[in-house]
């Protein structure tokens, strides 16, 4: 990564207008497809939430498992704008494939029902009404495409293109996509898919274990998985985007020896970072709100403790999208370890500013209801959805018309 | 698994492990002398009607078609055909004899109600005043809708109800219509509106306590008021409308605030849990957390859901059954089983 000169004054004031342009487009779509108030509304939540997950995991596919193919940058290729707005439909696509084809038709219809609405009301089992079924297939499409952006923006920081680096871009493209699905798949069924077995009714015992973590987290919920995994997806986003890949680059020097050990102590080094910080989030809403107990719900619950580490944590992710991608990184000057201290209390700021704005504007802007832990509102859905926006902004139209290296 | 054996399987993190396992210990609300709320000598509720709507899953598309769980309930186009609602009448025995009655909701569809008031002769009970008060436990629809087959008897009875009330909800008490929810109250509410906000707990009569919980709801509706009360040698029972705050969190707030709040006896009413026949990992929770208070008699119906009731009692727990008491109305549920998970129009439970 190359670093840049910090912007003037004025250029902060271009980034800052240039970002509130995207939001403003960002709310408008968001009115028109999943606000409750507002046109499509398919916010219900999970539907929404899992259109919103599966087209972050296909942005994140194209930008940064495929580093842009198959219309790369590079000699002969398409102009910008031609190239983002061909990404951009990729992605769309790729996604509505995902969503629509594959798992509602395919997976959920030939293997797992879960996956897919129909497969599950045609079962005629207890509770198989199409509004549910849907909300729970929905609930393992987020699930496995969390998995699936968490594992493929650590395998981007730490193994990079190895072992495919010498291969042809379309090759490292298929490569590195083949094998983040399959960790995914992995890390899921540990994870997530014990959570899924039991949405019904009775438990799916013999698919699925009972959820394992439930002493050890107090709830049966995979929140708990959820929470540390976009603490550690925080993570990753804070070392690439503000901190120059610091510390993990230190591993294999300049010259980038020693590949696979990067990946590896990249892969443990942010699960482990990601970990304390979602425990000290979790013990700073202890202080804040007592101790959740077994059972409770709403603040008192343990599950909307983990929730909201990860909501709270997808803000962060914005704020240091924003502080990288629009305001320039601040500045240039000084040693690695202040440029990366300064920046990340600034994207700080700027997350619990967007927090703030979420649950202060999002009643009249976002069609949320009043409240925090509101069982039906998770901020997630619309950080994520924000976060999509920025990185098509950043990585397919070049951050146009900001000047930004990629 | 346990936290000892994932420290020892990870061997990572575990400086962070073991400080989430280490008690803080932060006593929240307990900090106050704890409040002695009296004691009165029994309960007895009568479910007048815990049938909000006959159909599960048109109550569900009408939602969905109006902006799903976050909608607006006024805005919402409401099958007129299917609506309930739900009521209860509550009789008190004091510690020297003397009863007292009390109205928990006034139901949704007023043709229904009207119905199911004068089953229970409740119609008279209000008109005579032996009903004066109605306590409203939140704006949902099916708790307040109904509003006018009370005031139609008794304009000036007094209604204790949450202060997190929305214009329109003044609007119908005041008299008022909504076509496209297809509401109406032409009865103009003249009694005192007692307006219930989280900051104090209100004393009804000795041994019986009113708290509201302003905790967001479905539908854009906001806080619930919830009944407790303090029976002589039993404990602590709550009495619910829906429970949106979460039956747990009623438990630790009479565990952290009330004299001898940890004795909890037991519970009726909605416990808005399994109302639309889907199992979750946090509804596994919520039984857990239950056990650990040992209560001695739950009476659950309404949005609690039948498949909570059955399991909840196939794990132990004291379920109060219910009886076929429900077949002499006009009119079932399309999701009331036979099973008698609990209990059900016409039933009574006394604690
Ligand atoms: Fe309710
Ligand atoms: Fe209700």
């Amino acid at each position: 990564m190359t670093e840049k000169t910090a912007p003037s004054p004025a250029g902060y004031l271009k980034g800052t207008a240039v970002f509130l342009s995207l939001a403003a487009l960002n709310i408008s779509c968001w009115y028109l497809f999943f606000s409750p108030k507002g046109i499509m509304r398919l916010y219900t939540p999970m539907y929404g939430f899992s259109i919103i997950v599966v087209l972050l995991a296909a942005v994140v596919t194209f930008s940064v498992l495929f580093d842009g193919w198959p219309l790369a940058k590079g000699a002969g290729s398409l102009p910008s704008a031609g190239r983002g707005a061909g990404l951009t439909l990729l992605s769309l696509g790729l996604a509505w494939f995902l969503i629509f084809g594959l798992f509602y038709n395919f997976i959920g219809r030939f293997g797992v029902t879960y996956f897919s609405p129909a497969a599950i009301v045609a079962t005629g089992e207890t509770g198989s009404e199409i509004f549910n079924a849907r909300e729970n297939a929905s609930t393992a499409l987020v699930y496995l495409f969390s998995t699936f952006i968490w594992l493929a923006l650590t395998w981007r920081l730490g193994f990079r293109a190895w072992p495919w680096h010498e291969e042809r871009a379309g090759a490292l493209a298929f490569s590195r996509f083949v094998t983040v699905s399959l960790f995914s798949v992995l890390a899921y069924s540990v994870l997530f898919h014990p959570h899924v077995g039991v949405l019904f009714y009775p438990p799916q015992k013999m698919a699925a274990v009972s959820p394992w973590w439930e002493t050890l987290a107090d709830t049966n919920s995979a929140y708990f998985h959820l929470g540390w995994v976009v603490c550690s997806v925080a993570v990753v986003i804070l070392s690439e985007a503000l901190w120059e890949e610091y510390p993990w680059r230190l591993i294999g020097g300049e010259k980038r020896q020693a590949p696979f050990l990067r990946g590896v102590v990249t892969l443990f080094g942010t699960v482990v970072t990601g970990f304390v910080l979602f425990i000290a989030m979790k013990k700073g809403m202890e202080l804040y709100w007592g101790r959740p107990f077994v059972g409770g719900q709403y603040l008192d619950a343990p599950y909307f403790r983990y929730l909201h580490a990860a909501e709270m944590a997808g803000f962060v992710i914005l704020g240091a999208l924003i502080v990288r991608t629009y305001l320039g990184n601040l500045f240039a000057g000084s040693v690695p370890l202040v440029r990366g201290i300064v920046r990340t209390g600034a994207a700080l700021l700027l997350g619990a500013l967007i927090m703030w704005f979420y649950y202060a504007a999002g009643p009249a802007l976002l069609g949320t209801v009043p409240g925090i832990a509101q069982p039906e509102d998770t901020p997630l859905c619309w950080s994520f959805f924000m976060i999509s926006f920025i990185l098509v902004h950043r990585n397919f139209f070049g951050a146009y018309p900001l000047r930004i290296d990629p | 698994m346990d936290r000892r054996t994932f420290l020892k399987m990870t061997g990572m993190g575990g400086a962070a492990l073991a400080a989430g396992g280490v008690s803080l210990g932060y006593p929240r609300d307990g900090l106050a002398a704890k409040e002695d709320i009296g004691e009165i000598k029994s309960l007895k509720v009568t479910v007048l009607s815990e049938t909000s709507w006959f159909n599960n899953d048109v109550f569900k598309k009408n939602m969905m078609d109006g902006g799903g769980a976050m909608g607006n309930q006024y805005e919402t186009a409401w099958d007129k055909g299917n609506s309930g609602g739900y009521s209860a009448l509550l009789e008190i025995e004091q510690l020297d004899g003397t009863k007292k009655k009390l109205l928990m909701d006034t139901g949704w569809n007023n043709d229904w109600m009207d119905y199911v008031f004068k089953m229970h002769g409740v119609d008279q009970m209000i008109k005579k005043k032996e009903i004066d008060t109605m306590v409203l436990t939140h704006w949902h629809l099916d708790h307040f809708w109904g509003i006018e087959s009370t005031l139609k008897h008794n304009p000036a009875i007094t209604i204790y109800a949450p202060s997190t009330h929305y214009p329109e909800d003044l609007k119908l008490l005041r008299g008022g219509k909504f076509e496209k929810a297809g509401c109406q109250n032409s009865v103009p509410h003249k009694g005192k509106l007692i307006e219930c906000d989280a900051s104090k707990v209100v004393k009804l009569m000795p041994g019986v306590a009113l708290k509201m919980f302003d905790v967001p709801i479905i539908l854009r509706v906001r806080g619930e008021n919830v009944l407790y009360f303090n029976v002589k040698d039993k404990g602590i029972v709550t009495v619910t409308g829906c429970c949106h705050p979460g039956i747990l969190s009623l438990y630790s707030f009479a565990r952290n605030n009330f004299a001898k709040g940890d004795d909890v006896y037991g519970s009726y009413g909605g416990l808005h849990i399994t109302l639309f026949e889907t199992w979750d990992p946090k509804f596994d929770d919520i039984i857990k957390g239950l056990k650990a208070f040992k209560p001695e008699k739950l009476a659950c119906n309404h949005c609690t859901g039948w498949l909570f009731a059955e399991k909840a009692a196939a794990a132990g727990l004291p379920i109060v059954k219910g009886t076929d008491r429900f077949k002499s109305y006009k009119r079932t549920s399309s999701v009331a089983k036979s099973s008698h998970a609990f209990l059900t129009n016409g039933d009574s439970v006394v604690f």
